[in-house]
């Protein structure tokens, strides 16, 4: 049932992105739909488990750059893909078997380092690279086996098409047995583990699950931009971006992540219209409703919007006995 | 020599990342909190220190240093404020939402530094600004020696507020267990209150160091801020003095790096110590055991 909503809602936003003519419109839609791609995977990990990250930009930078420089060398990104979704995976098993045992700020702290480490390597070796400039990915004609097109709404559309996807597994996976094996560890290891729940082998699980889901929105999004740019790739920024839109929207929520992606994009939007792109606006106020949001309802807007509704039904149930 | 000059030039850049890192660490000691929004108190202290020192300098060579101390206590006030404002309110929604509330802050306010101050980089023309002195050899850059200095003095005064006074007492308290100070009668919202105020303070301070050689701008005070995360993850986290040598070993490892290796390598050699001492000794290197303060 829940895949039959999912499945109606993206080919809603799919019929919708192409509809749409104003080029801005669909670009701050797309945003959008990274951005919630990011958040959902995120959320696989840090939602589920209770434990922060700010180190998700490096999943997104090693598969986005393991694809164009494999493409620069000729190969197809769809190949490509495939490789650096994988390469983004086993830095995701090591970072989660060397954070097993760390919680609250400690693994906080070493996923943003060890996103620090991807950004400084990726700096370093600029033959490879491209260094701080990057690598732009040139391309004049439409060739859908190298993942190049013209029109931006195809990627718009890869893009719902991937966190339909996405949000269609993290559906399947809730009411799985690793679902399940998830919740018990996150309201307590030591019980989980008594009773023979494989702690270690299901918290690297979903830390690879998670980082995959997040390469593959790293591969889609870079030839989207068409330039890699490792500051932002790999930055710290991007990785706070993500962890606070799971945050914002509430990371309880199946939703969650979706809603809170379309709070930050409309609000940065928004801002950008009333103050301009480069006064610092955007940043300030979305910084902030954080902090609003934190300070009010914690668990974030869709627990807001479900009090509300409740709220309201009370009145009418009271208002109609 | 030059091996010399990058251990004096590290333990000198070190002297800010401790002052940072200090109160980092006592409010992690005390409340269990990382403050990701402690870059921006920086970043606010530089701010504050700069239009200070616009508005006049005394003579001489160290006349702009006279902002330090007012801006100690306009970011002391700060800190206060953000206590009681913020993160007394979030204590209540437990880990999480206050980690959350500090990095939604440290991004809205370097937003809110951009709207009013503009990105530009700021520096007031100063005579400490590129002056040195020489040492039998060595060479001192003067801003940074200042801050190594009052680093040093201010290690020495926190060190002594732990254990002599009242505070520290209570403080050390809290640190050890919050349910068995309060059940003493410690108020240990009070102690909140007051160590937050003297964090950032401090690194209020830090900031009115750095404005004689350091640019001013929205994002400054994330390069300081990381360094000083793993300064006092090193350091063990909690351990006030530790957070110290924390933060000059961290200048040191930057600077040796720098001068024999590649200066892009030499950020990721101290994150890769920093994983390895994170993992292999959690509890970090000068803190014995578990015990903290």
């Amino acid at each position: 049932m829940r895949l039959v909503v999912i499945g109606v809602v993206w080919a809603i936003a799919a019929v919708a992105g192409v509809a749409i003519e104003s080029d801005y419109l669909v670009s701050v839609a797309t945003a959008m739909v990274f951005l919630g791609l990011w958040a959902q995977s995120w959320n696989v990990l840090s939602g589920l488990t209770g434990n922060i990250s700010l180190g998700h930009s490096a999943f997104v930078a090693v598969a986005a750059y393991v694809t164009v420089i494999l493409q620069q060398k000729g190969l197809s990104p769809l190949i490509g893909g495939v490789l650096g979704v994988a390469a983004a995976v086993v830095l995701a098993a090591i970072i989660g078997a060397a954070t097993l045992r760390l919680r609250g700020p400690y693994f906080t702290l070493a996923t943003l380092s060890a996103a620090a480490v991807v950004l400084s390597l990726i700096l370093h070796y600029s033959d490879l690279t491209g260094g701080p400039s990057g690598i732009a990915i040139t391309f004049a004609h439409d060739a859908p086996l190298e993942l190049e097109f013209t029109n931006v709404r195809a990627y718009y559309l890869i893009a719902t098409a991937l966190l339909a996807a996405v949000t269609m597994f993290i559906s399947l996976i809730r009411h799985s047995r690793l679902g399940f094996y998830v919740a018990a560890i996150k309201s307590s290891e030591e019980a989980a583990a008594a009773a023979g729940v494989r702690v270690a082998l299901v918290k690297v699980t979903v830390f690879c699950l998670s980082a995959a889901f997040t390469a593959l929105g790293g591969v889609v999004y870079v030839f989207y931009i068409g330039f890699a740019d490792p500051n932002f790739l790999s930055g710290l920024t991007l990785s706070i971006q993500i962890a606070l839109t799971a945050v914002v929207g509430g990371t309880g929520y199946l939703v969650g992540p979706i809603v809170g992606a379309i709070f930050y994009e409309a609000l940065d939007a928004a801002a950008n219209a009333a103050f301009g792109a480069a006064g610092g606006w955007d940043v300030m106020i979305l910084g902030f409703s954080v902090v609003a949001i934190v300070l009010t309802e914690p668990r974030g807007l869709c627990e807001m919007a479900v009090r509300l509704a409740r709220a309201i039904a009370d009145r009418v149930q009271s208002a109609t006995a | 020599m030059i091996f010399l000059q990058s251990i004096v030039n590290g333990l000198l850049i070190g002297g800010v990342y401790a002052l940072v890192a200090v109160g980092l660490n006592l409010m992690f000691g005390v409340m269990k909190l990382v403050n990701f929004a402690h870059g921006e108190f920086l970043m606010a202290g530089m701010y504050v220190a700069v239009w200070l020192a616009g508005l006049g300098m005394l003579p001489g060579l160290f006349g702009i240093y006279w902002v330090a101390i007012p801006t100690m206590f306009v970011m002391a006030a700060v800190g206060f404020a953000f206590y009681l404002l913020l993160l007394d309110r979030a204590a209540r929604f437990g880990e999480s939402p206050q980690i959350l509330l500090t990095i939604g802050l440290s991004i809205g306010a370097q937003g809110l530094a951009q709207v009013l101050r503009g990105s530009g980089f700021k520096l007031v023309p100063n005579p400490i600004n590129g002056a040195a002195i020489h040492l039998g050899g060595l060479n001192l850059q003067l801003g940074p020696a200042v801050a190594f200095t009052v680093a040093l003095i201010v290690t020495i005064v926190m060190a002594a507020v732990l254990r002599g006074t009242r505070f520290g007492k209570r403080a050390r308290a809290v640190a050890e267990s919050v349910e068995t100070a309060e059940m003493l009668g410690v108020d240990a919202r009070r102690v909140y209150l007051v160590s937050t105020s003297i964090a950032i303070g401090l690194v209020g301070l830090a900031g009115a160091l750095l404005i004689p050689y350091h640019y001013t701008f929205p994002n400054v005070g994330q390069n300081f801020v990381v360094v000083a995360f793993l300064a006092i993850v090193i350091a063990g986290l909690g351990n006030v003095v530790g957070a110290v040598f924390g933060g000059l070993l961290m200048g040191v490892m930057q600077s040796l790096t720098a001068s024999y290796f590649d200066l892009d390598l030499s950020t990721a050699a101290i994150y890769v110590v920093f994983l390895a001492v994170l993992l292999l000794r959690p509890q970090g290197l000068f803190t014995r055991g578990r015990r903290t303060l």
